[in-house]
């Protein structure tokens, strides 16, 4: 172990060497873009190598990460180039919040919730679970909404030793208010439940306890405290594959796919020139094209996604190459009139 | 091929530097290794709770690696609410540091008051038993549920100290696992459900025999209980607290950290930027939420302060527990109107009544706007303050409180005892009579503390089992009557029991400190800095320790 005063000047040096290495590498000041995006994509922002090949094109990206609906004010809008929430629908908000200059697709991710092996096993003892076509699982929304609405608690099921808790069956999510993967979770509850099931939907969330704001939380929260923080986390697939690349997911962890599922559209909405020339980069620069595959997200070239998946399936993980059971995107007027009236529910 | 040259410099230097970080052990990484530090410059102006103070010495490397100094002002956990959700905060202050936001998330108008947060460590909320009782309960062998905790507190089988789940986060989590667990539902709390409860908290209550209004009072004053032979068997609060008391060397007898098998509440310490700061602050913000959440910097929070660390990559150490079995997060209130049902019902039904002695100097310097500050202070918590936290801080249902105006002579005391069925008219009482305070005479300080802990003994004997405790709010320096070695003697003639009875002190106007510091430290009771700012504030901060 160093003493501090030797680690301070250690350091003061490495990051005078640093700063010289990044000058000869880029040959002039790049400069700076900010952006607020969604907590999930936080560590793709923050990995080395995006950053270098930003950089690579004159660009340093200065990155604040909050939940994809929570951003979609001016506040936490002004002074950012970029914002860049989870969906399509959380974009609408945000270009609302601030007039946009143009919107880009880059990649997109589908809901799905992290879990263990154990769990799934219970669950599919349950009737809520079953293997897809490409080997993965998949939690069947009706069933699972079934399990919840009987208020079935996990020291109900026989012969539960993994997690016998006195808690009820619940994807433990963010608050659909503040975060689009759970305003796209409770989209695909609404739609089953139907009209009349708004209540049914509220009652989700309420029952879970504290929800955070953002998708990156609670995940984070799965990766280090594993099952003694949650069964069952919403989060996206990219999340977890990830992880899986990272090698940080807890032990016995798996995917499982909703189904149906959302495949969220992660939108940039840029505000300024230097806003627009990250959307544009994150959707035609090969570079990044191909790490935001390695970090999980369904880019337009298949194939990049098809390599990350060999790695995974060689490591012992097998996800799907083509994306389960999607349910058409909802249609913007309608998903926001359900926010709202979900959104009063909650706050009664 | 124009950047060959360049590759080679840069590779040269690489290796230079990593010469220079000589060879750290496996398990921290060198700083190197994470990237350069991201840099901000001036101060990000924190409120905080008290419990972050022992991250300091880790703020001064994020000084030094960040350029920005972090500066804590400390508040309770209600005040910071209530700061947060009017506006006040962000006026003095960049960011918020709480063990958690969940409460705060709730209030109606914080919602757009709070920016982004950066969660940094993790600590569940637990009970730590002196070694001997945790055996004789069995508890270090087979974990306990809170039910079962919550019936040998009620059967006497031990006791243990609490911060107050209106002042502080840890007593308020604990408050909210244990409801959450021995209602059973599986599910969030409902208000109907806290009524329900309350025989069965009434009784995991009797077991709390000392209260603070902070996590690290707490802390001392259960090493001071100890040391005035009248020990506590335990505490609740952060593991990180007591695994600290473990390794400080100050305990006769180590903790044993007991995990209710049915769950616990968890702290999350979310570094939270204020909606609204200004660019400076938001730079600084993101540099020292990067610096803190580096894996090298949460290896040293897990090592210094025994909290766990909020990323993957940095695996815990032996100390944290259970040694067998999970860590069942149980599950915090999603509505506000729920959060608050708790607080208030903790105070006027489920905690064990208190008995509240002030001792207040009317000599002739309190005359003019001192005394009316006092009036203020004790009106408010008559129930003139309505805010959040004056609502939750008044005096409750079933409190016991005494005042005991002195100047030359001590007064006849004026005792009110408040029913916790329609508590208005005797609010009312204690409001005419603190109106018609006046101010005259000299300053008997150590005739009136000898009187009240006089008072507390003979009131003790006729019902035992009250939280008691002494306020001394005094302007000046004694003038007459018995002097400090004489109360000394006194107090050191005392029964055990009335000897630990706190006696929380205010250094106010010309009062002497020295003399206030010492009676809060002989007595186990604090002093209270009262100097500047409001002595309504203050009384409503004194409320967590009675």
């Amino acid at each position: 172990m160093m003493r501090p005063r030797n680690m301070v000047i250690v350091v003061t040096v490495l990051a005078l060497l640093g700063a010289v290495v990044g000058y000869l590498l880029a040959g002039s000041d790049p400069a700076t873009v900010r952006g607020v995006v969604g907590t999930e994509k936080a560590t793709f922002f923050a990995d080395p190598r995006v950053r270098e090949a930003f950089e690579k094109h004159g660009l340093r990206l200065e990155i604040e990460a909050r939940g994809s609906r929570e951003m979609a004010t001016a506040d936490a809008l002004a002074g950012h180039d970029f914002g860049f929430p989870a969906s399509a629908q959380a974009a609408g908000p945000v270009a609302r919040a601030r007039p946009a200059s143009g919107t880009y697709e880059p990649f997109g991710s589908p809901l799905a919730v992290a879990t263990f092996t154990s769990i799934v096993d219970l669950l599919a003892q349950e009737g809520a679970a079953r293997r897809g076509g490409a080997g993965h699982w998949v939690l069947d929304l009706a069933a699972y909404l079934d399990l919840a609405g009987r208020d079935l608690r996990w020291d109900q099921i026989a012969g539960n030793v993994a997690y016998p808790a006195r808690r009820d069956v619940l994807v433990t999510t963010t608050h659909p208010s503040y975060s689009g993967s759970a305003a796209g979770y409770a989209w695909l509850a609404a739609t089953h439940l139907g009209p009349d099931g708004l209540d049914r939907v509220a009652k989700l969330f309420t029952d879970q306890g504290g929800l955070e704001r953002s998708t990156g939380d609670p995940f984070e929260r799965y990766l280090t405290q594993g099952l003694n923080f949650a069964p069952l986390v919403l989060a996206y697939e990219a999340q977890y594959i990830g992880a899986a690349a990272a090698g940080t997911l807890p032990d016995g962890a798996t995917l499982m796919y909703l189904s149906p599922t959302l495949l969220s559209t992660h939108t940039v909405v840029a505000f300024t020139e230097r806003g627009d020339e990250v959307g544009e980069l994150l959707t035609t620069d090969p570079t990044l094209r191909s790490l935001a595959a390695e970090h999980g997200y369904r880019t337009g070239t298949a194939a990049d996604f098809a390599t990350v998946l060999d790695r995974l399936a060689g490591a012992g993980t097998s996800l799907p190459a083509q994306l389960p059971e999607a349910a058409p995107p909802p249609d913007p007027v309608a998903f926001e009139a359900m926010l709202t009236a979900l959104d009063q529910r909650l706050r009664q | 091929m124009r950047r060959t040259p360049r590759l080679v410099l840069a590779a040269v230097l690489l290796a230079l530097a990593t010469a220079c970080t000589g060879d750290p052990a496996p398990t921290t990484p060198a700083s190197g290794s994470e990237g350069p530090y991201l840099r901000g410059s001036g101060t990000l102006r924190v409120l905080a709770g008290s419990e972050l103070a022992d991250l300091r010495p880790i703020l001064d490397e994020a000084r030094d690696a960040t350029g920005v100094t972090v500066q804590l002002t400390e508040i309770g956990t209600l005040d910071g609410i209530e700061r947060v959700a009017t506006g006040a905060a962000a006026r003095d202050h960049d960011a918020i540091w709480f063990s958690s936001n969940r409460y705060l998330e709730l209030h109606p108008d914080a919602a757009d008051k709070i920016g982004v947060d950066a969660k940094v460590a993790n600590s569940p909320v637990v009970l730590g038993l002196r070694a001997s009782t945790a055996q004789r309960l069995g508890w270090d062998r087979n974990r306990p549920t809170w039910s079962e905790i919550a019936t040998a507190a009620g059967a006497g089988e031990f006791t243990y100290g609490m911060t107050s789940p209106a002042t502080s986060n840890s007593g308020y989590s604990a408050l909210v696992g244990v409801a959450a667990a021995l209602a059973g539902t599986g599910r969030a709390l409902t208000t109907d459900e806290i009524t329900a409860l309350t025989p069965r908290l009434q009784s995991f209550f009797t077991g709390h025999a000392l209260t603070s209004g902070s996590s690290g009072w707490l802390a001392d004053a259960y090493v001071h209980r100890q040391t005035a032979g009248v020990p506590l068997d335990g505490l609740i609060n952060y593991e990180s607290v007591l695994l600290s008391l473990n390794a400080g060397g100050r305990l006769s007898e180590p903790l044993t950290v007991i995990y209710p098998a049915d769950g616990v509440v968890t702290a999350d310490y979310p570094l939270t930027l204020l909606a609204g700061a200004a660019e400076q602050a938001r730079t600084n913000h993101a540099a020292i939420a990067d610096f803190l959440r580096r894996p090298s910097t949460q290896a040293k929070i897990m090592e210094q302060t025994h909290r766990r660390p909020a990323i993957t990559g940095v695996s815990l150490t032996g100390t944290f527990g259970p040694a067998d079995g999970g860590l069942v997060e149980l599950p915090f209130p999603t509505r506000y109107e729920v959060a608050n049902t708790l607080v208030s019902s903790f105070g006027d039904a489920l905690r064990k009544p208190a008995r509240t002695i002030y001792l207040l100097d009317l000599s002739g310097s309190m005359r003019g706007s001192r005394l009316e500050g006092l009036q203020s202070a004790l009106l408010g918590l008559s129930g003139a303050d309505t805010s959040l936290s004056g609502e939750l801080t008044r005096f409750n249902g079933r409190e016991q409180v005494i005042l005991v105006p002195f100047s030359t002579t001590v007064a006849q005391p004026r005792r009110f005892d408040v029913p916790s069925d329609d508590p208005k008219p005797t609010l009312d009482r204690i409001r005419d009579d603190v109106r018609g305070l006046s101010a005259n005479g000299d300053t008997a300080i150590y005739d009136a503390l000898a009187r009240g802990l006089e008072l507390a003994r003979e009131l003790d004997a006729a019902e035992p089992g009250r939280f008691t405790s002494v306020v001394l709010l005094t302007d000046g320096e004694r003038t007459v009557g018995r002097s400090l070695d004489s109360f000394r003697s006194m107090h050191a003639g005392l029964p055990a029991t009335i000897r630990s009875v706190p006696v929380f002190t205010l250094l106010f106007g010309e009062g002497n400190v020295g003399e206030m510091t010492e009676i809060a430290t002989l007595t186990g009771g604090r002093t209270f800095d009262a100097r500047t700012g409001s002595l309504a504030a203050v009384f409503k901060e004194i409320r967590g320790y009675q």
